[in-house]
């Protein structure tokens, strides 16, 4: 059992886990929850394959580093992350901004609760 | 020892995450849920990424957890 | 009944979803054939391995310690994300502008008080957000030879803002924050525009950078990573803001 193998553990268990939400729950915020779960983990997994045993930092911090460049992870997965984060949050806001919308027109956070009184209206 | 923090960390992670799902107060998953961006921070130290480690722990544990709380309070008061 | 038959349903998404997550983890680390992520993770079969020496362009540019490079940050990650791939970065600005000004049409308007905030935070908020803008500072302008960077820097900034708007003190106006963002953003694609029409080529690093590890180093770097700090910081900013703002709303419903 090495380093990148746990870390590949518990990130796929971590995006099965927020599918495993995704799926069965009924409030919109826990679902939304849930999404922020996923993408905690496929963050973690896109690092985890960047990195290798025993790696170091991609941050030239003497004139000895320059020469084991080899031994540094690999900072493209990081630099993705890096975005991907940022975008999460956005598509966030956007995601609760659209909860606040329809808690004020239906009332209620429930997913399945309002059907039979959506066909009475309408009809 | 690393391993065993790491293996630790991610017990955590993991345990926290499955109480964020199971849980049924709103407010209460709302802020485990931070817990598990934090340990994810940590987690990325472990994997040699200091960038995304300061950005998750401000933006994932910090600014989603306030956006998340003020959308709670706009839902919850008319009650 | 109902109950029953929900408890079987979660027991079989378990289930399913176990088998799902085993079958790619075995997949990630099998030695046959497959997708082969970690078995031969060795740097230089990768593209990284050109990051890493950055001589990507430049066959001739000379990489060492003190030295002058192609680009001469000594955060790699920074290299990559506001030079190599800049252009990504400045889209990714632009997604975020745009799902904050989705989020400020969408959310119902409505007038809301702030609770009064205690004593303690009132009176100890100036400081907190002095100490906060100076972390925020620290980290875009040192963000390309030590971890932090643009994004970062400008989600610790609005937080210093977050703490404001908690505590009921007037500190920037709405209209304010929008006229910073747009300031930001126009200047990124000018200073790209600018590149073009120097070098040729939409968003090259067109200043002569410094010796890589010094302050003044990596040419247009840190001045980008300021302005897409300062962006990000007013975007976030807006969220907030928007939460409170009160107004006629015209629905169509």
């Amino acid at each position: 059992m090495t380093m990148s193998n746990i870390f590949l553990i518990s990130s796929t268990s971590l995006i099965f886990i927020g599918l495993f939400g995704v799926l069965t729950r009924k409030n919109i915020v826990k679902i939304l929850l849930s999404l922020n779960i996923i993408e905690t983990g496929i963050n973690l997994l896109l690092v985890a394959f960047g990195y290798k045993e025993g790696g170091k930092v991609p941050i030239l911090t003497s004139s000895d580093s320059i020469n084991h460049l080899g031994n540094m992870v690999d900072p493209v997965p990081q630099a993705l992350v890096l975005t991907s984060i940022v975008i999460g949050l956005g598509t966030t806001a956007f995601a609760l901004g659209l909860t606040i919308r329809y808690y004020k027109t239906h009332g209620t956070l429930n997913i399945e609760a309002n059907d039979e009184e959506e066909v009475t209206a309408h009809e | 020892m690393m391993l065993l923090l790491a293996t630790f960390l991610s017990f955590v992670m993991i345990a926290t995450a499955i109480w964020v799902i199971l849980t049924p107060s709103l407010l209460k998953a709302i802020i485990i849920f931070a817990i598990v961006s934090l340990v994810a921070s940590v987690s990325f130290i472990f994997m040699q990424a200091p960038d995304v480690a300061i950005t998750e722990a401000s933006i994932g544990a910090g600014i989603t957890t306030a956006i998340f709380i003020l959308s709670y309070k706009r839902v919850s008061e008319k009650n | 009944m109902k109950n029953d038959k929900s408890l079987l349903l979660n027991i079989l998404a378990i289930a399913f979803l176990a088998v799902l997550a085993y079958f790619i983890y075995s997949v990630a680390t099998s030695n046959d054939i497959g997708i082969k992520v970690t078995d031969n993770n060795v740097v230089e079969n990768r593209v990284a391995y050109r990051y890493l020496n950055k001589n990507v362009l430049d066959e001739n540019s000379k990489y060492e310690w003190g030295g002058k490079a192609e680009d001469s940050a000594a955060n790699v990650v920074t290299s990559i994300v506001a030079d190599y791939r800049l252009f990504d970065t400045s889209l990714e600005v632009i997604v975020l502008f745009i799902t904050v000004m989705g989020f400020g049409l969408v959310i119902p308007k409505e007038n809301i008080k702030i609770k009064e905030s205690t004593e303690l935070l009132y009176h100890w908020t100036p400081l907190l957000m002095t100490y906060m803008l100076l972390v925020g500072g620290y980290m875009f302008i040192n963000g390309h030879i030590s971890p932090g960077g643009g994004f970062p820097a400008g989600a610790i900034m609005s937080t210093a803002i977050l703490v404001g708007v908690l505590a009921g003190k007037q500190t920037v106006s709405h209209t304010t924050l929008k006229k910073i963002e747009a300031i930001a953003g126009t200047l990124i694609f000018s200073i790209a525009t600018l590149g073009f029409f120097l070098k040729g080529s939409f968003f090259i690093n067109f200043l002569e950078g410094g010796n890589v590890g010094d302050l003044f180093s990596a040419g247009l770097i840190p001045i980008l990573y300021t302005l897409v700090a300062f962006k990000v910081a007013a975007e976030l900013s807006g969220i907030y803001f928007e939460f409170y703002e009160g107004g006629e709303e015209h629905d169509n419903v």
